[in-house]
């Protein structure tokens, strides 16, 4: 019988309303939820909450059904990266360089009129056993293009960064919901038992365009926000405060104890209370494995120097510190990982995707950022076998113009059609799926949406979107609000 | 078929159902019977009551967010009065600390923060008089009908402030781009999101859902959706001036000094410097001879002097002199690339007593003029050891062309030349030729608004045209047409029917929709081509009379820095059939871009003939008297709780489509629920706000006494007995006490809809005070507690914890209300977002209570954020208790928590002096209102003689006694 052990913040993880409506009493309700869990299964389309012990959040949790991936990486490039100069090939913007785009007459983007349109600024050339063309932009990345799930009809709800960067990470343009992160870890918890379920780990330059809001919780319990940190910035008051030493936290740890046991026993069966008494030794776990996964002292040298974590770039090896962080966690089963690439403290396209005015210069600049120690992870990740249970999203919020701006050197938004890649875990490599129009402008094959590319992670995942929901203010949310279709042409 | 809504318990008219007749001997109000019967019927028995020591801390916290002092512990439990427990509560409830207290949990219910949210989360430095109004309404006890008439059109009410309630929310300044009518979209969301909160805060209801659609569950037609949009269409998002509560007074006081305004503003109207077809350029000396600082200071001619009616301020902030001994009779020639055409030609120079007391001016080898430089223009005498600028002296009406010599030559080899600009007055006609005491000027052209008077006129069409721009591409964010007479409109805003064009270029006709949007930022700006000239021009629906005409580059205050793009000459012409123009204002009367920084505002008056120069400064200087006492008497602060405005019509949406416009829509609210609310499409807007705030509480609407009554249940219980408590309809969560929830909305209407007076039932009754012990029974049968068999402890909320810890330290600043403490320091300088980056360090302001932080939207704070305390980028009608190993890093190695250990341990010092004994009663006293237990007392005097009182400190913070409450 789980009741007893339910917590009463556990419990507020039930669905009252169930539990009211099936129940008639408690017992009921909740005999019927576990009954439900330990099926994986009800009613089709019927909402599927996971039943959570609030002493352990992170427990893990049975997916609705088998899944193909136990943990996912999300590589997100913020500002935007242009797909026409990295994995969407289209000749025909050679042919027509410099020349109005056909049907552009009445075109205005986000920052006012185009002007001609502009060839790939990088060359493309055939890549690995598949022959994708890939530009010369990323050439560390372009050679595992034959690993990669290319989707190339993408669109995004909106223009704009803020939206855009929230529907990418949550699923909903507005700011308050909960990021993707937080729902596979709220349905999944973690296998790992001494790090964050989720973990969000900023770029060097700083934070994303929309910030925390990508590894917000939004409604779900605080429990499954993702713990933002990087190789170079550890988790918030993780460390003891200066002159506090360990013995002084053991000693600390040992008087909480004479007080909380004591506390409880004057309270027996409260589970809230022995909740508070796991996760402080969860913390006091998390401390000393936190430091050891950022600690790349037992790294070779020889994958020390593939990632490029003493690049001469300081932001480069900053970068390639977080990479090679991102598989340390994925090693130790962290459910969720994003790891951030371009950042928005320095302004538009300083620190970002964002080529609005000098797309060369710019990304010039932040190419090799990326390039050399996320295809260093990703190689990685395949030689250690992690990639047979792991899902890796190279994503961004939208794409760019075919066009140069009116009187600028660059691109602006394109929402309407754009490229992200998957790889490993439950996808086809060496896949193209769905393409845009011939100047890349538009997606016409196979269109797809964030809602497509949402329902398909948490699929891999096992878990069915239209099922994984969160009671709140009046409405059973999703990731995928009321959209959303598995993406099945990829999968493997 | 009945439809399931007509049967739904929360949309019944409210009846008070009687008290159930219960056998067993328990309780102490009706609530007791309620819940006594509720848990027969479970087979469940209530707790007995709890001790004293865990009903002081339990109030404490409920009711003020606060521990019990050590002091208040003694007071009460040595209080044998029967009534003790009964007086306590009413010290409670009378306290301000209950208003802080409960206004948080009201400001969760509707998303209040002090930020924009969404990618520039700008802050809203100005939003905090909402904050206060709520502590001060619980603190009242406001009666609820009025709070919630208040939030909905304060401004009518004498309460400006509440309105800040409407315009909480998140608000996307940035906006998106979807050409051609995004402003459109966006308003729509913004609509969205006001009436959401509206409907979720006061009815419990989700009528967002009717927005593209009808309602799946509640009987809400999207229409009702759309009429309540239209209730809300005149508020945006913005600040508006907070009127003082005697506003009405003030106004009276205000009618004499405004009368004698008004008198004075009917002589000084003929000098008004409107547009005039005429060129005046001010030509400033070349660079030749030496640069001389006028000196520094605002009276007349200094370098910083602003002018006034009759004095120009000083153009220029030196000026050129040619040394002495240059020649008695040589030439000076300090203005050269004069235009040609006949001109009053204005002379002007810096004035010293060593400058040249005869200085001839010459026009092409012709004298023109003699002037004394050691004097002003007028005449006046220089001040003694000081530069001054002249002013502008008439040297008569001269026909010039573009080889034109205008020059200076002294009598006295030695004497000092000075020059200052020179200006070029156009004349046209033989009535400009009388003499005037200064040249006519307009202002220059500013970033901001720029204003163009003219007589009325009838027009149909505006089109205002780009001559040149300081860089390529002129921006022009909003031109406004505005109508003669009283009450002006602007009848080029787009709303009105009003349509914008600009002439194709290269296959692009522009982006001329941003120009009457009513929209006013540089994103939603039309520009004009590259290669000058280029124009827009606006079609008004129909022919309108319009006397004035107002446009800008960036009149949003969010980005005060931009300087590019600005429209430095122009031309506007009006129409009445769009081919023949007349030009009613141009460029070429003001004062050069250049001088726009200097110069921001030009208060001279035009055409003021010399001989009445006395009589206009003397009326001007009166003026400028009334008009401070008006403004000292009716100037009100800024407070953001809407901008007000009358808005146009209201159409429903087909599928929430902003451009699929379908029928036209009456402001009103739910059809099918509560009285009906018939309201005419024209009414003004502040009259429908009244109107619904009327609705909503007519006593025939059933649904806010249950939706508040429950919330109190719910901030009281930690649940509601609905625990949906924004969403009562078919969709949310059954009542667990039906009959409970209507008997407890029934005497919250008959009591006046006073809070306190529902606090008073829920607090005394035996339901409150049982024991929170958990019991194997209950535990197993209820282990949510829903039955209520206990009392259901659980975790305080962040700022409960925060203001807990600082005011067993000993540090908590009580200071109530104003602005809020900030919790970061922001940075926007680096890009155009806004970042938040944590202070490490903190005192002063930082140590009041947490309501009164400055909230940023989708900004936890560093510490006790990761307390489920939510970001208010979403309604937050309930809080999630969630507990994770983030918590407890936060409150053992935070700054900001080992900070207030040290704190505390120097209180104890103070309180309990040096033996450790001591310090560890005084300190389970203060945290926990209780002496340790012997074991608790050894661990913690092993802890202190180890590792330090601090540490000590530090510990106890983290029990788990200290954080939940009992």
């Amino acid at each position: 019988m789980n009741a007893p052990l339910l917590s009463h913040a556990g419990r507020h993880l039930l669905s009252r309303r169930d539990f009211l409506r099936w129940g008639g009493t408690g017992l009921g309700g909740i005999a019927l939820a576990a009954l439900l869990a330990e099926q994986r299964l009800s009613a089709a389309g019927a909402p599927w909450r996971p039943l959570i012990d609030g002493r352990l959040p992170y427990a893990p949790r049975p997916p609705h059904f088998t899944p193909k991936a136990k943990r996912v990486l999300m590589i997100f490039c913020s500002g935007a990266i242009s797909h026409i100069d990295t994995f969407d090939y289209k000749p025909e913007l050679i042919r027509l360089h410099n020349q109005p785009m056909p049907g552009a007459e009445s075109l205005i983007t986000g920052q006012g009129m185009q002007g001609n349109v502009i060839k790939p600024l990088w060359d493309f050339k055939p890549r690995g056993q598949s022959g994708k063309m890939v530009s010369d932009l990323l050439p560390h990345l372009a050679e595992l293009a034959d690993d990669m799930c290319f989707i190339h009809s993408m669109t995004a709800k909106s223009a704009a960064h803020g939206p855009a960067e929230n529907q990418m990470s949550t699923g909903f343009i507005l700011d308050g919901f909960p990021g993707i992160g937080a729902w596979a870890t709220y349905a999944l918890g973690s296998e790992c038992r001494n790090l964050p379920a989720f973990v969000a780990i900023p770029d060097p330059r700083g934070v994303p365009q929309t910030g925390s809001r990508h590894w917000a919780s939004g409604f779900l319990p605080a429990a499954y926000q993702g713990v933002a940190f990087n190789a170079d910035k550890p988790i918030p008051h993780l460390n003891r405060p200066t002159g506090v030493t360990a013995g002084d936290d053991h000693a600390t740890y040992e008087l909480l104890k004479v007080l909380n046991d004591r506390h409880l026993a004057e309270n027996p069966g409260d589970t809230d209370l022995a909740a508070r008494i796991s996760a402080y030794e969860l913390a006091a776990k998390m401390q000393l494995a936190a430091a050891e996964v950022g600690n790349f002292s037992k790294e070779s040298p020889s994958t020390l120097a593939a990632y490029g974590v003493a690049d001469t770039n300081p932001t480069k090896a900053g970068f390639a510190r977080n990479c090679l962080l991102a598989r340390r966690l994925l090693e130790r089963d962290v459910r969720f990982v994003q790891l951030f690439n371009g950042a928005y403290a320095m302004g538009e396209g300083i620190g970002n995707w964002d080529g609005h005015k000098y797309i060369v210069e710019q990304y010039k600049t932040h190419a090799p950022i990326l390039d050399q120690p996320a295809a260093a992870l990703l190689r990685d990740l395949k030689e250690r076998g992690l990639l047979a249970d792991t899902l890796v999203a190279f994503v961004t919020e939208f794409g760019r113009m075919p066009t140069f701006q009116k009187g600028a050197n660059g691109r602006d938004h394109n929402e309407k059609g754009f490229t992200v890649w998957l790889a490993g875990a439950g996808v086809k490599p060496a896949f193209s799926y769905g393409a845009t129009d011939d100047l890349g402008y538009k997606a016409v094959d196979k269109i797809t949406t964030i809602y497509d590319l949402h329902a398909t992670i948490l699929h891999l995942l096992g878990l069915d979107h239209e099922r994984l929901t969160y009671y709140n203010s009046g409405i059973e949310r999703r990731l995928t609000d009321v959209h959303g279709h598995v993406i099945k042409g990829i999968l493997a | 078929m009945i439809e399931p809504w007509r049967k739904h318990w929360s949309f019944q008219p409210l009846r008070q159902p009687a008290v159930p007749d219960v056998a067993a001997a328990w309780g102490r109000n009706p609530i007791d019977a309620f819940v006594r019967a509720k848990l027969a019927e479970k087979g469940l028995e209530p707790s007995p009551e709890a001790d004293r020591r865990t009903l002081l801390r339990r109030l404490s916290f409920d009711l003020a967010g606060l521990p019990p002092t050590p002091e208040e512990s003694d007071a009460f439990l040595s209080d044998g009065a029967p009534d003790a427990y009964e007086r306590l509560v009413e010290r409670l409830l009378a306290s301000p600390r209950y208003g802080e207290r409960w206004a948080r949990h009201w400001l969760d219910v509707v998303r209040f923060a002090e930020s924009d949210g969404f990618e520039r989360n700008n802050l809203r430095p100005n939003a905090w008089p909402y904050r206060d109004y709520v502590i001060r309404a619980f603190n009242e006890d406001k009666p609820y009908d009025q709070f919630v008439r208040e939030q909905v059109a304060g401004d009518a009410l004498g309460v400006d402030e509440a309105t800040g309630f409407i315009v909480g929310g998140s608000f996307d300044f940035l906006q998106s781009f979807e050409p051609p009518y995004f402003n459109l979209g966006q308003r729509a969301d913004e609509l969205y999101e006001i009436v959401g909160t509206a409907g979720s805060t006061f009815l419990g209801l989700t009528v967002g859902c009717a927005r593209c659609h009808d309602h799946k569950f509640d009987p809400i037609p999207q229409a009702d959706y759309y009429a309540l949009t239209a209730v809300f269409q005149g508020v945006e998002h913005g600040e508006r001036p907070l009127l003082p509560r005697n506003h009405d007074e003030l106004i009276a006081q205000a009618a004499a000094p405004r009368r004698r305004i008004a008198e004075i503003d009917a002589v000084l109207a003929p000098f008004a410097p409107v547009p005039q077809a005429k060129r005046v350029l001010v030509v400033p000396p070349a660079a030749e001879g030496t640069l001389q600082a006028y000196t520094a200071g605002t009276a007349r001619g200094q370098a910083g002097d602003l002018g006034d009616e009759v004095r120009l301020p000083t153009l220029n902030a030196a000026f050129r002199s040619r040394p002495a001994a240059a020649g008695a009779n040589a030439e000076w020639q300090p203005w050269s690339g004069l235009p040609a055409g006949r001109f009053r030609v204005w002379l002007s120079w810096g004035v010293a007593a060593s400058h040249a007391s005869v200085v001839r001016c010459t026009l092409d080898g012709r004298e023109i003029a003699r002037v004394n430089q050691t004097t002003f223009a007028d005449g006046t005498a220089a001040v003694a050891a000081e530069e001054r600028w002249s002013g502008f002296y008439d040297a008569g009406i001269h026909t010039l062309n573009t080889s034109s010599r205008l020059a200076l030559a002294g009598i006295d080899p030695d004497a000092i030349l000075a020059a200052d600009v020179v200006g070029l007055e156009e004349v046209r006609s033989a009535a400009a030729e009388r003499p005037t005491l200064t040249p006519h000027l307009r202002a220059p052209v500013i970033v901001k608004t720029n204003e163009e008077r003219f007589a009325p006129v009838e027009a149909k069409w505006v089109r205002f045209t780009v001559l040149g721009s300081n860089t390529p591409e002129g921006y022009i964010d909003e031109l406004e047409v505005l109508s003669a007479g009283p009450n002006p409109r602007n009848v080029a805003l787009v709303e009105f029917g009003a349509k914008a064009t600009s002439p194709v270029i290269d296959g692009n006709d522009g982006n001329s929709f941003y120009v009457n949007d009513g929209r006013f930022n540089e994103r939603a700006a039309w520009n004009s081509p590259a290669k000058e000239p280029g124009f827009v021009q606006i079609e008004f629906e129909k022919v309108e009379r319009v006397d004035r005409i107002l446009w800008s580059r960036n009149r949003s205050d969010r980005q005060p820095n931009l300087d590019d793009h600005l429209v430095t000459t122009y031309r506007i012409e009006l129409s009445i059939d769009g081919q023949r123009w007349t030009e009613v204002a141009s460029s070429e009367d003001r004062l050069g871009s250049a001088w726009r920084k200097r110069v921001p505002v030009l208060p001279t008056l035009s055409f003021v003939p010399p001989a009445r120069a006395a009589e206009i400064a003397r009326l001007a200087a009166e003026r400028r008297v009334l008009l401070a006492d008006v403004k000292r008497l009716i100037d009100s602060p800024a407070v953001y709780a809407g901008k007000l405005r009358e808005p146009g019509p209201t159409f429903r949406l087909h599928r929430g489509d902003p451009l699929a416009r379908r029928e036209q829509v009456a402001p009103g609210a739910l059809a099918r629920l509560g009285p009906k609310l018939d309201l005419p499409r024209e009414l003004p807007e502040q009259r429908r706000r009244v109107a619904f705030g009327e609705w909503l509480t007519a006593p025939d609407n059933p649904l806010p006494a249950r939706v508040m009554a429950n919330r109190i249940w719910h901030y009281h219980f930690g649940t509601g007995i609905v625990d949906t408590p924004s969403d009562l309809g078919l969709n949310g969560a059954r009542p667990t006490h039906p009959e409970l929830l209507d008997w407890l909305a029934s005497e919250f209407v008959a009591r006046g809809w006073r809070m306190k007076e529902l606090h008073r039932l829920i607090l005394t009754s035996a339901t409150y005070r049982q024991s929170s012990k958990p019991q194997a029974r209950g535990l197993e049968a209820d282990a949510s507690t829903r039955f209520l068999w206990r009392y259901p402890p659980r975790r305080m909320e962040a700022e409960s914890l925060r203001d807990a810890i600082l005011a067993v330290g000993g540090r908590l600043d009580l200071r109530a209300g104003g602005p809020g403490f900030f919790l970061f320091q922001s940075d926007i300088s680096k890009s155009n977002i806004q970042t938040f980056v944590p202070k490490r360090e903190f005192a002063g302001d930082d140590f009041r209570r947490m309501v009164y932080q400055l909230k940023p939207r989708a900004q936890l704070d560093d510490v006790f954020g990761a307390f489920d305390c939510p970001d208010a980028g979403q309604i937050a009608p309930t809080r999630t208790r969630s507990t994770t190993p983030l918590q407890a890093f936060n409150l053992m190695n935070s700054p900001f928590v080992m900070q207030q250990a040290e704190a505390l341990a120097a209180r104890l010092e103070r309180e309990a002096g040096a033996e450790p004994a001591a310090q560890v009663r005084r300190a389970f006293r203060l945290m926990f209102g209780r002496d340790p237990a012997p074991a608790e007392a050894t661990a913690a005097s092993d802890l202190l003689a180890g590792h330090g009182l601090p540490l000590l400190c530090r510990a106890l913070f983290n029990a788990n006694e200290f954080v939940y409450v009992p």
